[in-house]
């Protein structure tokens, strides 16, 4: 049985014709199920705690890379599949898991071909793609506490990706690789100096670092300002690691990763 | 585990790169790899890694190193142990004692400690002085030290042995 959880901006009239494909093309498919919605007052959490209990074993995030996010901080550890219906943007984490927008989702969430990731874990709070730290200067301790990176005086954003998506897919690298296989039990740490110029834009200053590895600290003299799959939140210190084969989610056959 | 990666980088290490440690970043401790390492920048402590290494001519590395090969075209002050091959390019500068199977120094590397090599070399061979401070410019001074190493050689070490660091000389004249 399938669980559809909308986000709530898709009250918005210009979902409204988008979302109506959508739940035609499920029942035409037969799988369509049982809608909640969030909002202010419900959280994805509840919603799927409940779902649970009545024997739900599929939750379908309808909405986008957020959406995503909070239903994944909802499921944690759960033995639940991760179905995505990408609407709206940005949609980035569907992109990567080869699911088109839209309409189009449903073929691939009737055809089902799941694979078991792993997710990262920040602080307690599981995320799927990415977390970034856009700025500031951090200490990165990792190989459980043996070894640690200064990062340069300059401006320096951070990325921790599990999974590669269109949102590093877009940062432009001299020497470093784009990472991201999220079957891999590692994250990958990029850690891409940035100048800041007169107009305030923010542009890559020489070449991008890349650290794999299961477990890391970042701690500063400063709050540290993190994005986890869309999520912000400030922190004086992050403690990371990765969950393996953590999550069963459906998967386009355009997915960018086990090809 | 990665997409794009710049050619030059990529022929040269072999394979692609999994650790990168660029230019401006600094890294302390005891760092350790299962895969290829590119360093760029600061590195003190120990270095060790199963597969390849490359060190960038930018990069100073103050530590011990250790890895399956390497290439090394910057400053290396420490002990470096390979497995099979060691590349010096001309740039390379290594401040510490060598230990590899397969040597290959570019004519302007500076080398600065004991070699030791030969398959044999692995398996503790008893290292042979090359030098407190050469610097392999040209044919001829490598040939000087090739009479350095002979003399030394015949005083206390066995025929076998002196086999083994021959192979040490015969490296410099690969460039």
């Amino acid at each position: 049985m399938y669980f559809y959880i909308y986000d709530s901006f898709l009250t918005l009239k210009k979902h409204t014709r988008t979302l109506a494909e959508v739940e035609t093309r499920l029942t035409d498919l037969g799988i369509s199920g049982k809608i909640g919605r969030l909002s202010p007052f419900t959280s994805a959490k509840g919603l799927i705690r409940d779902e649970v209990r009545r024997g739900t074993q599929t939750i379908v995030a309808v909405g986008n890379d957020e959406t995503v996010s909070k239903i994944v901080e909802g499921i944690g550890g759960e033995k639940i599949t991760l179905g995505i219906i990408p609407i709206g943007e940005p949609t980035y984490i569907a992109e990567s898991l080869g699911i088109p927008y839209g309409e189009g989702a449903c073929d691939v969430l009737s055809k089902r071909v799941t694979q078991k990731i792993d997710l990262g874990r920040v602080n307690g709070r599981f995320f799927l793609s990415s977390l970034r730290i856009p700025g500031g200067r951090v200490t990165i301790v990792g190989g459980d506490g043996k070894y640690r990176i200064t990062t340069p005086a300059d401006d320096c954003e951070i990325v921790v990706s599990n999974l590669r998506s269109g949102e590093l897919l877009g940062v432009d690298h001299e020497t470093a690789n784009v990472p991201g296989d999220p079957m891999d039990g590692l994250l990958d740490a990029l850690i891409m100096p940035r100048v800041t110029s007169l107009l305030g834009r923010r542009r890559p200053l020489g070449s991008s670092s890349i650290i794999t590895l299961k477990k890391l600290d970042i701690s500063s003299d400063e709050p540290i300002d993190a994005i986890a799959d869309g999520y912000h939140f400030v922190q004086e210190h992050l403690e990371i690691d990765v969950v393996p084969d953590c999550l069963k989610v459906i998967t386009g056959r355009e997915r960018v990763f086990a090809r | 585990m990665f997409q794009k990666q710049d050619a030059m980088t990529n022929r040269e290490i072999g394979s692609e790169p999994e650790t990168i440690i660029s230019a401006s970043v600094k890294l302390e401790g005891d760092f350790v790899s299962q895969g290829n390492v590119l360093i760029e920048g600061e590195v003190e402590g120990s270095l060790r890694t199963e597969k390849d290494l490359k060190v960038g001519e930018r990069a100073r590395i103050s530590a011990d190193v250790g890895a399956a090969n390497a290439t090394v075209a910057g400053e290396v002050r420490g002990n470096i142990d390979i497995v099979d091959r060691l590349e010096l390019e001309p740039t390379a500068k290594v401040f510490g004692d060598i230990r590899t199977a397969d040597l290959v120094i570019a004519s302007g590397a500076i080398i600065c400690g004991r070699i030791t090599m030969g398959s044999e070399g692995t398996s503790a061979v008893k290292s042979s002085k090359v030098g407190r401070s050469t610097k392999t410019t040209d044919k001829s001074e490598a040939t000087i030290l090739n009479d350095e190493i002979d003399d030394e050689m015949t005083k206390d070490e066995t025929a076998g042995e002196k086999e083994v660091n021959k192979k040490t000389v015969n490296a410099f004249f690969t460039k």
